[in-house]
């Protein structure tokens, strides 16, 4: 699925316990530095202004 | 996940217990995912103390309040409670998933139902894709669970600045996006160079 125009940010949520949170933010920055698509993952009390 | 919309104005994706102007009910009535709404009575209990809020209003597809109703009959109607044990006050909102709506308790503000795949139904015959909701608020497209996005919703989240998806893990599974399979990786793994 591609979409057009791009977010300009997508968060990952819903992860299972098997997830180690600040290892899968560590691969998703360098993946988003080589693709230049932002993706993050979500975490408890993230606020995101509208 | 909770969004505050406004200052004081607060919509909540059934998890955890806090106040709330209201809920968006994204599909399966897990048993899990209905303990966190039975957990969300301590909002509504009247007792010692005043309760928090009055009463909790859900919005939610026709077939899960249909699903509810069977399987937890006395959230939908509290004359069914057969037990001493309290239970939450809701009011329920089944919307038409192919059509915005609007939440009169959040100052009339619209949300868009995403239809999305969420497993399948364990039926004989052909697979059938279980059809569960993620939500567009303004330039916010949320989608809790799925494992696939069919093109029609695809056209519905495009313009959202912001995309929340589901991610559960590196392992394939029947109902939820693994991380190769969220749509920005899957276009990775498919050589392609545009992507979410």
């Amino acid at each position: 699925m591609s979409l057009d125009p791009r977010p300009e940010i997508t968060y990952w949520v819903g992860f299972s316990h098997q997830t180690d949170h600040y290892m899968l933010e560590q691969e998703l920055e360098l993946w988003s530095q080589k693709t230049g698509v932002r993706i993050e993952p979500a975490y408890d009390g993230l606020q995101i202004p509208l | 996940m909770y969004f505050p919309i406004l200052r004081s104005l607060t919509i909540g994706f059934t998890i955890n217990p806090r106040p709330c102007r209201c809920l968006l009910r994204s599909g399966r009535p897990e048993v899990c995912r209905m303990n966190s709404e039975v957990n969300t009575r301590s909002l509504t209990l009247r007792g010692t103390y005043s309760p928090v809020q009055d009463h909790i209003p859900i919005h939610t597809s026709p077939e899960t309040f249909s699903s509810i109703s069977t399987m937890f009959p006395y959230m939908v109607d509290s004359k069914k409670a057969t037990g001493g044990g309290d239970i939450p006050s809701f009011t329920w909102h089944p919307f038409d998933p192919s059509e915005p709506f609007a939440i009169p308790s959040c100052g009339g503000i619209k949300v868009l139902p995403l239809p999305v795949e969420h497993g399948i139904y364990f039926s004989d015959g052909p697979a059938i894709p279980y059809m569960c909701m993620g939500f567009r608020i303004g330039q916010l497209s949320y989608i809790s669970d799925a494992n696939r996005i069919p093109e029609e919703t695809k056209r519905k989240i495009e313009g959202s600045k912001i995309l929340i998806l589901d991610a559960l893990r590196e392992v394939p599974h029947g109902s939820h996006f693994s991380f190769d399979e969220v749509p920005p990786k899957r276009e990775r793994a498919h050589g392609r160079r545009k992507s979410l």
